[in-house]
Order: structure tokens, then sequence, then C-alpha cells
């Protein structure tokens, strides 16, 4: 189960509304590299993760993301909250307000919805690793770009520290797949299934 | 969590960056789980995190869902929530 702190895990408080940078950066709330997918990238495939240190892993970051998508949301709050109508439209926000006022929505910055699609759970402990690496790399990239279009210091200040975490997990996830290589069947030269074909390399 | 507190701010970011530091030490001992000074790390950080944790809460209310209550009121609906930046 999971459980509530009423505390973000990194702060926000953004004095200047923005609408045009809340559009850019809701995409790492819904997106293809967001954290919802992160989240539910790695809650999910902690099922197939024969490993146990490596489960523990992908529960403890699965959970971390929703803690960033906590914070993801709390910056395109803060910076869409108080706007007037005019403000809404001269910052290209009004094909979003539309459909959703000022409430959050899951939606990459072009305005597609979240999909599931947008991540893997393969069932496969290499392969899920693989991607969860690759995965990170995406959110990083994502983040740089954010970085590059911002120019407000509370903003940049919170999404530099999402960046960050990136490269941790990106850290993590690399020394989980070295562990799974090493503790299942080290006959496993073909990288086959170690969560299913259970005599794989024998 | 109540608006304008200065004493519950400073509190509140204590407790969030001892909370951050065993964010990142429990990942790092998912992989080097044998790592002995780490795990000294992690336990000296969280009986430091239950203290401020029991501190904030006498004084200002519940961070921790399990830990709400109140003497004539609910206090976990007391005051801004996380994402308002208001605390």
């Amino acid at each position: 189960m999971w459980t509530y702190e009423r505390r973000l895990q990194y702060p926000v408080k953004i004095k200047c509304p923005n609408a045009a940078a809340a559009k850019v950066i809701i995409s790492q709330y819904g997106g293809p590299d967001g954290e919802m997918g992160a989240s539910m990238r790695y809650l999910s495939q902690r099922y197939a993760m024969p490993y146990r240190p490596a489960a523990g892993l992908l529960t403890d970051i699965g959970t971390e993301e929703l803690a960033h998508l906590e914070i993801v949301a709390a910056i395109v709050h803060q910076l869409t909250r108080n706007l007037t109508p005019a403000e809404i439209k001269a910052q290209g926000f009004a094909d979003y307000y539309v459909d959703h006022t000022v409430g959050i929505w899951p939606q990459a910055a072009g305005g597609v919805p979240f999909s599931a699609t947008a991540f893997q759970s393969k069932g496969d402990p290499i392969t899920d690793l693989v991607e969860d690496m690759g995965a990170e790399q995406k959110a990083r990239t994502t983040y740089d770009n954010i970085l590059r279009l911002m120019d407000d210091p509370d903003v940049i200040d919170p999404i530099r520290y999402l960046r960050q975490r990136e490269i941790v997990h990106f850290q993590r996830f690399g020394e989980a797949l070295g562990m799974v290589r090493e503790h299942l069947n080290p006959r496993n030269i073909y990288a086959c299934n170690p969560a299913f074909d259970k005599g794989c390399g024998k | 969590m109540y608006n304008g507190n200065a004493g519950a701010r400073n509190l509140l970011r204590e407790i969030d960056d001892v909370s951050f530091a065993m964010d990142e030490v429990r990942l790092f001992l998912d992989t080097h789980p044998k790592d002995t000074e780490a795990l000294a790390n992690f336990i000296a950080l969280r009986k430091k995190r239950e203290g401020l944790l029991e501190e904030y809460r006498a004084a200002y209310g519940p961070i921790c869902a399990y830990s709400a209550g109140g003497r004539t009121a609910w206090n976990w609906v007391e005051g801004p929530w996380p994402w308002e930046g208001e605390a």
C-alpha cells in the first residue's frame, strides 16, 4: 500500500504565473517521458522481477516518481493560478483551458493524452531494466529541453532537482541490471527471459 | 502546516532535507545492501527524522497520514496542502 506525506519531496514556490511555461512543463506530468509513465512503468514491472533487491529498487524508484509527479503538478498549478482569461489567451493556454480550465490533466505539451503505450512492462527483467535506463535518459533530455526554455529561477530550481534525480535513477538501474545478470543463471549468455524460461542457459 | 509561520516552515525544510538524504541512501542500499557505512548513515538519518516529525506533529500538525488526529477537530485537513506553495 501507499500512504501520503503532507509535503513535497522538493519545495515549489513560484511567484510569477506563466501559462506558456506551464504548457511545456505539463509534458513531464502526462507526456511520453513524464513522471506518470515512469511511476507506472517501474511499479508494473515489479511482478516479473525475480530478484528481490531489484524489485525493491523498482518499488522505491516507482514511489519516488509519484512524488515527482506531484512536484510537476505543483509547478503547473502555481504557474497557472490567478490568471485572467485575457492572460490565458495571450500566453497561448486557451486550447488547454477550454477543456480543463486550470485543472491538472495528464497530457503531453502537444496536447496528446497520457498513454500507457509510452512505456513497457515486458515480463523480462533484463529487457525491463534496459528500458528503465533508456527511460531515465529520455526524461533527463526532456528536463534539459525544458531548462533551455525557462528563465524564471523559481521554476528552474525544482526542474534542475528533477533532472538530477533522473541521473541517479539511471545509475541505480545500471547497477540493478549488473546484479540481475550476475545473480541469475550465469550460463544464460543468450539473455533469454529469466523470469519465464526457467531452464534457459542450462 | 500553518500559513506564514516561519517556525513551521524551517522545521519542514529540515524534515525535507533529512528525508531526501534517506531517499538517496535508500536507493543506494537497494543496490549495495552490504555497505555498512551507508546502512549506519540511513539509521542515523531515520532517528533524526522520527524526532523532527514528532516535533512538527506536536507543534503544527501531522505530516504523515497515520499520525493525524486532533483535540476537537480533524487536523489532517487543516492548513495549506503542499502544492499550494505557502508552507
